[in-house]
């Protein structure tokens, strides 16, 4: 067994001893009983975290998910129970690559087959945990990863926790024996990390074939962003390449900012028939750790970096989360605008439609000239063009039947009008979602359509219309003795021409007389026209016919629109979940300055 | 298990190789349906079909006589090492350093001059091109006539250049040995990034368990098994 490096400070004494400052500083007790508010802000922040939801499926969400519940479990299993007992045995959690020996290691550290050591690949599903007798009552009780199930037997359930004690093993100290981090089988890979995240001290098992293996080292780069403390070892070491190896992996360390962790090369040797290696190999790691255990110091300052290095990383990772929830709710207003500007554009088209008098054809058109134009009525009208009432008054009372036609004829043409632009203005937001990642999570397929019901709501939207312009005619008549004077027919006849008036704007009464006329109207037809649109009364009316239909045309597509916009309003996270978040997490930051956990690290430094 | 170099170079003699007017036979079959099909299916669906035409008739075009057979694997399981004993040679470098080959190399039976060509298309660089012929060769040596071995670089290591080499040779090669040793061959990279993917081309797939006795040293030739068509040692 060779160790790499000056011994003392590679591996020595307990490398964290050197860095955490003296004793003293250790000696002070905040964390313990001074200060109760890091608790409590650990406990805001995890129910900020639990009330955050990422629903949208934006490229930052699932990472998010992630994160979050990975911060949710190391609060739970063991920042939380750690800040309730700093003097509880301090944990060693054995990680690295499947077959790197690491069972093989705790066994011989532990000089008893306490872990199933095996040749199929991976070997270990479910952790064990060894340690004194002593200590095995605080294991046992489960503040400590609360989530996994205590067995006595050992098993293949990664929800289960194994635990054996070792009278070989000095009180104080205990080791996990964690699955891999790099099998095919997944669940390995998330219980390792869960159990890294719970680690007083992380040892890494790497071995001569796999210390340069790509993903151990992304699981080391992120311990070191968390400030745990870490020792390695290099397993299974050919006794001639064991220079150029360790002094390569030594190098790859400084490279990677872990140049301080102890690293402890172990050479290639047999197992015995116990499956343990030699004592001589492992003499120097068991040296090191017996150190550790009997040094109480010692052990404080490993458990208050790693606890201290946790509490740091938990701001940036917060933030992380408080960008993600806020991108959701701009996604969400970027989505929701998509809607708007869609329907916005359909009301447009209808305003517009009623400007450029473009209603005012084929059959209405038609409708409206057998309505005025044509007849034994009209002849009566020809020669004297007096005041519109009388005109109307007469026309309808002689004709009935154009009438109804012509009502009909308005009511199918805007129907036909509403039914195209909330066809498009489903369509365009549809493809608009669609080219949204979060969008087109939210779609189905009937979405590309107008509701099934839009045809009937529409019609029922232009008769309410209708009706509501006869009313107008009844109640807003400007002259008393015209309502006096005037039956039944009379109202739906000037209702009718209000209409008109509504599909035909002033700028477009020339346009609409030429089509009156070229399509073969007598000119009196054109007097009655210019009459009609000439008439004040009239006019005013139509204005206020016109902000009706619009207002109805409004809410029909309100009710469009709502149809996507109800998908947002249910993904949307609260606008304010992003500063809450930062919120929690700066009084947490806070927090521990005031601690004195923090001051260990500064002092060092 | 009998000597693994022996069986692995029984499987890449002569007279078990593909032959190319079959091959170009075929190709020109998925030609014939890709003329036919068009405008009628949409073109995103036959984008596979218009590059493999493609590759395989540049990869015809260079050569009918050799086959291109790659080495590939997690570091440190023992291509190189695989490399110079099927070569009787040793021509690829092999170290106890993580990871030790960076480039490929390659080893032709036979003349250089013809396989040129191709080994220019595959990027091999002329300084680690190594010509395997011998007058003292015996028959079994003229069998393997043709064949093009090839040594990549690992696929896992922190060298992430490495692994684009790999997977942009993977793509031309004819066939594939998958080198994997008892340490590492339920890693989850072999499986989820080459093995599954591989699974398709099973009859030009070769997977070959090294060092496994469990001999402590990575370099040890003695012991290879191989499990010809076995994608999922572990299933
Ligand atoms: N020769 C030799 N074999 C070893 C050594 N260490 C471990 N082994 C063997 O390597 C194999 C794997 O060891 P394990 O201890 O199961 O490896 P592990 O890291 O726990 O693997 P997983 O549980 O799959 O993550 C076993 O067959 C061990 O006997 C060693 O130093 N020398
Ligand atoms: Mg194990």
């Amino acid at each position: 067994m060779t160790t790499h490096g000056d011994s003392a400070t590679r591996s020595g004494a307990p490398a964290v001893a050197a860095r955490t400052g003296p004793p003293d500083a250790a000696e002070e007790p905040p964390a313990t009983t001074g200060d109760d508010s890091l608790p409590g802000a650990l406990s805001g922040l995890r129910a900020a975290i639990g009330a955050t939801r990422y629903p949208l499926a934006l490229p930052s969400a699932g990472s998010a998910r992630h994160t979050a519940a990975a911060l949710t479990d190391q609060l739970d299993d063991y920042l939380l129970p750690r800040l309730a007992r700093l003097d509880a045995p301090l944990l060693v959690v054995v990680g690295g690559s499947t077959g790197a020996g690491k069972s093989t290691l705790v066994n011989s550290l532990v000089k008893a087959r306490v872990s199933a050591a095996g040749v199929l690949r991976p070997t270990t599903r479910s952790p064990v945990l060894v340690c004194n007798p002593a200590d095995a009552a605080w294991f046992r009780q489960g503040d400590l990863l609360p989530g996994l199930t205590r067995t006595t037997e050992p098993s293949d359930d990664p929800r289960a926790l194994h635990l054996v004690t070792a009278p070989a093993l000095p009180p104080g100290l205990a080791f996990l024996d964690a699955p891999d981090i790099d099998s095919v089988v997944d669940a390995n890979r998330a219980l390792a990390s869960q159990l890294l995240a719970a680690a007083d001290l992380w040892l890494f098992v790497t071995t001569a074939a796999r210390y340069a293996d790509a993903v151990p080292w992304e699981l080391l780069r992120s311990a070191r962003a968390r400030g745990a403390v870490i020792a390695m070892v290099l397993d299974r070491v050919p006794a001639e390449a064991s220079d150029e190896i360790a002094a390569h992996l030594a190098e790859m360390l400084d490279a990677q900012d872990l140049g301080r962790a102890p690293l402890f090369v172990l050479p290639e040797t047999w197992v015995d028939g116990q499956g343990l290696l030699p004592e001589a190999v492992t003499a120097p790691l068991a040296d090191w750790f017996a150190r550790l255990a009997a040094d109480a110091d010692a052990r404080a300052a490993v458990v208050r970096q790693t606890l201290d290095g946790a509490l740091a990383a938990l701001h940036p990772a917060v933030e992380e989360l408080a960008d993600a929830a806020d991108e959701q709710v701009a996604a969400a207003d970027g989505l929701d605008e998509r809607v708007r500007a869609a329907y916005r554009g359909a009301e447009r088209t209808v305003e517009q439609g009623l400007q450029d008098g473009r209603l005012l054809r084929g059959e209405v058109l038609a409708r409206w000239q057998e309505f005025v134009g044509t007849g034994e009525l009209f002849r009566t009208l020809e020669a004297r063009i007096g005041r519109l009432r009388d005109r109307v008054v007469a026309a309808v009372t002689g004709r009935p039947a154009p009438s109804a036609e012509l009502r009909n004829a308005i009511e199918s043409q805007l129907v036909t009008l509403l039914r195209g632009v909330a066809s498009e203005a489903a369509e365009a937001t549809y493809t608009s979602w669609k080219a949204h990642p979060a969008g087109a999570g939210l779609l189905e397929p009937t979405l590309a359509h107008p509701s099934d019901d839009l045809p009937e709501r529409a019609e029922r939207m232009v008769r309410d219309w209708q009706r509501g312009v006869l009313e107008l005619v009844r109640v807003e008549g400007a002259d008393k003795r015209f309502v006096a004077r005037t039956a039944a027919y009379a109202v739906n006849a000037t209702g009718l021409a209000v209409m008109i008036a509504v599909f035909a704007s002033t700028a477009f009464i020339p346009t609409g007389l030429e089509l009156a006329t070229g399509a073969g109207t007598t000119v009196a037809a054109q007097a009655v026209l210019q009459a009609i649109f000439g008439d004040q009364a009239v006019r005013t009316l139509a204005a206020k016919a016109r902000g009706d239909l619009l207002e109805r045309v409004r809410t029909l597509l309100d009710a469009e629109a709502d149809r996507f916009l109800s998908r947002t309003t249910d993904a949307r996270p609260d606008a304010e979940v992003g500063d809450g978040l930062r919120r929690a997490a700066g009084r947490v930051e806070l927090a521990r300055h005031r601690s004195g956990l923090a001051a260990d690290e500064e002092d060092s430094r | 298990m009998t000597n693994i170099t022996g069986r692995i170079r029984e499987a890449f003699r002569g007279d078990q190789r593909v032959d190319p007017d079959a091959l170009i036979a075929r190709l020109d079959a998925v030609r014939r349906f890709l003329t036919a099909v068009d405008g009628l299916l949409p073109d995103a669906e036959l984008v596979p079909a218009h590059t493999l035409v493609e590759r395989a008739g540049t990869r015809l075009a260079l050569s009918r006589d050799h086959t291109v057979v790659a080495l590939a694997g997690a570091t440190g399981s023992g291509k190189s090492s695989l490399f110079n004993a099927l070569a009787q040679l040793e021509l690829s470098p092999v170290g106890v350093r993580r990871p030790t080959t960076g480039v490929t190399h390659a080893c032709v039976w036979g003349p250089l001059e013809g396989a040129n060509r191709l080994l220019d298309w595959t990027g091999v660089l002329p300084r680690h091109r190594f010509v395997r012929e011998s007058a003292l060769d015996a028959d079994d040596e003229t069998a393997l006539h043709g064949l093009i071995l090839l040594d990549l670089p690992d696929f896992d290591s922190v060298q992430r250049s490495h692994r684009l080499e790999v997977d942009r040779l993977l793509g031309l090669v004819d066939q594939v040995v998958w080198v994997v040793d008892p340490q590492k061959y339920a890693d989850r990279v072999i499986h989820d990034s080459y093995l599954r993917e591989f699974h398709r081309h099973r009859d030009v797939t070769l997977v070959v368990l090294n060092q496994a006795t469990g001999c402590p040293r990575p370099s040890c030739p003695g012991s290879w098994t191989t499990c010809a068509g076995c994608s999922t040692p572990t299933a």
